[in-house]
């Protein structure tokens, strides 16, 4: 079944479950007190919302890259925002409140709801893998290691060899062969590569190996040795689930997934939170943006996320319409030494604009975008396509991480930073990351923001 | 006298049940099954006939079934007989090992029935994947 087969049935499944779980929270037919209107306004207004909220968080869309956990929490936030707004309306509108029962509702909806949630993700992710890995080496290791990570049908998805200089080509490979490993440079800078496999001899390949590893230790990209190298007819590891696809994984990070999930849940609390409360600015801004320049509300620009992943990230319009068109036309202004471009008095941003940008509003709409799991709220800011195709090997390392709303180099001046230095500053985050530099972070920003200091 | 025309395969697996299993499994798609159950075993079955396969287990009490494999591949007379390696040993390094060591296919345990059977049939009719070699001798040489 297609993917999006899948999320359209998702959607259907969904409604229909809003739809029950309003007939049971209002009264039947045949019952005394029981009108229509109470039926209709309740399943058509939580369907609406739902729906709404499904959009902005990106629901229903067919690559998310969530795990099972983010979509608990999304699906009972959904739930959450759905019911808050229901409540209110019906404090408005008291007829309405006769015939309900949000109890009901939410005892109904909730579990048919995650059910469905659960289990058509649990479909997709089988459906369309999103990991992907490129394997070196062709030999039979190489082979096996290819035809065992397809045979699992987890997320993770073979995308190409690549050959050692003494190997030669041949189709019984189950991924496309892409050339020689000294292509792996070249690559590695247009292909995302979520891990790489060296599936290698130590002795009669060890210098093409070594030179592997230096390019993705440069790359900042995970890399997989063979665990051992011998061939054993009866000794296994000590510690099986140590080397259990028989490869030992290496990061270019070090390894801490307690604190990766806590950072996870700390964007996701933070931003939900800080979307709600700050609704009202939004609005603000919003009608604001909208009344003052002809266009659209919200920008969407197409920027580099985690391993190189292609995502669009938004912000408040603060720029006239053919913005992107005036770029070029501008670049011989360009304030900003390498391949980014700024300018102190860019003559297409708007009057709005300027004051969004000063007080870093026009970056607010990000928070959803952490919401869907493609930013963090610290991290390195994330690049657009342009200026990764000009990136050197050992600044890609920045995408090795999630890009996040502020970072080092926010707090440290902003613009008065050469790029040189701040691809520096982010490097030396990514390499001595804590939670507790993070929370650091957080708090440096504020006063920055406040102060307007330094933002264009 | 009657002629056995009943294609032979030698198992070589150290596990009396498993072993059973197998051969009963085997003898039922009516092949004349030779069950050994170590290397030297095995190197005995070898010395008096020349099988249409050998099923062997990686791990076997004394010398491993890697061994087996190189020895047979070292056989001028044994050299072009397939070999279906059977054993839960089954990470993508034990696998190119045991190619490495001259195996033709690889089963993982635990396997199903039908599952044996579909690769023993593929071993012994089908065109093989890994070793062309053991195509050329049916043509020419048949054992």
């Amino acid at each position: 079944m297609q993917k999006q087969t899948i999320q359209n049935l998702n959607l259907l499944g969904d409604s229909v479950v809003i739809a029950v779980a309003s007939a049971v929270a209002t009264k039947l037919p045949w019952q005394a007190g029981w009108h229509w209107m109470v039926f209709l306004g309740m399943s058509a207004g939580s369907l609406l919302l739902w729906m709404l909220g499904g959009r902005i968080l990106r629901h229903y869309d067919v690559w998310n890259g969530r795990g099972k956990r983010s979509d608990v929490v999304l699906t009972l936030l959904l739930m959450g925002g759905v019911v808050t707004v229901m409540a209110l309306l019906r404090m408005m509108v008291p007829a309405y409140a006769a015939g309900s029962n949000f109890v009901r509702f939410i005892a109904v909806a909730v579990p048919a709801l995650l059910w469905i949630r659960l289990t058509t993700s649990w479909m997709s992710r089988r459906e369309v893998p999103t990991h992907p890995i490129l394997i070196i080496g062709i030999g039979p290791l190489g082979r096996h290691t290819g035809l065992e990570i397809q045979d699992r049908k987890d997320h993770r998805r073979v995308v190409g060899y690549l050959r050692f200089a003494d190997e030669d080509a041949h189709d019984r490979l189950p991924a496309q062969l892409l050339g020689t490993i000294s292509d792996l440079d070249e690559l590695l800078k247009t292909q995302v590569v979520g891990e790489v496999f060296i599936a290698g001899h130590n002795d009669a390949q060890r210098v093409e190996m070594q030179s592997a590893i230096r390019v993705l230790e440069r790359f900042g990209i995970p890399f997989a040795l063979p665990a051992a190298g011998f061939r054993f007819g009866r000794a296994r590891p000590e510690n099986e689930r140590a080397v259990a696809d028989g490869y030992i994984h290496y990061l270019s990070v070090r390894h801490r997934p307690v604190q990766w999930a806590v950072k996870r849940l700390f964007d996701i609390i933070a931003s939900s939170v800080t979307l709600v409360f700050l609704g009202p600015i939004f609005v603000a801004v919003a009608i604001a943006v909208r009344l003052t320049s002809r266009g659209p509300i919200l920008f969407s620009q197409q920027r580099v996320g985690q391993h190189g992943q292609l995502f669009h990230m938004l912000k408040f319009r603060s720029m006239i319409a053919n913005a992107e068109e005036l770029k070029a036309k501008l670049m011989a202004h360009n304030e900003q030494s390498g391949p980014v471009f700024k300018m102190a008095r860019d003559p297409r941003i708007t009057a709005v604009g300027r004051f969004i940008r000063r007080y870093s509003i026009d970056e607010l709409p990000q928070l959803i975008n952490v919401l869907r799991g493609e930013m963090s709220i610290v991290g390195p800011r994330p690049p657009v396509p342009a200026e990764v195709a000009k990136y050197e090997a050992w600044q890609r390392r920045r995408l090795s991480v999630r890009p996040g709303l502020t970072c080092v180099w926010q707090v440290s001046g902003r613009n008065e930073t050469s790029f040189e230095e701040w691809m520096y500053l982010d490097m030396q985050y990514i390499d001595h990351w804590s939670l507790a530099h993070d929370f650091e972070l957080i708090l440096k920003t504020v006063p920055v923001v406040l102060s307007g200091r330094g933002a264009s | 006298m009657e002629i056995d025309t009943k294609r032979s395969i030698v198992l070589v697996e150290d596990h009396p049940t498993e072993r059973e299993m197998v051969r009963q499994a085997l003898v039922d798609q009516d092949f004349r099954v030779e069950a050994t159950q170590d290397y030297h075993g095995a190197i005995g079955q070898l010395s008096k006939l020349v099988p249409h396969l050998v099923c062997l287990n990686l791990t076997l009490p004394r010398e491993s079934g890697f061994e087996l494999c190189e020895y047979i591949r070292n056989e001028s007379r044994l050299r072009f007989v397939p070999i279906l390696v059977m054993s839960d040993r089954s990470s993508p390094e034990d696998m190119a090992h045991a190619e490495y060591a001259g195996a033709n296919a690889f089963l993982k345990k635990p396997f199903t029935r039908e599952k044996l059977i579909k690769y023993v049939t593929a071993l012994l009719d089908g065109p093989h994947t890994s070793r062309p070699s053991v195509r050329r001798l049916r043509r020419s040489d048949p054992p």
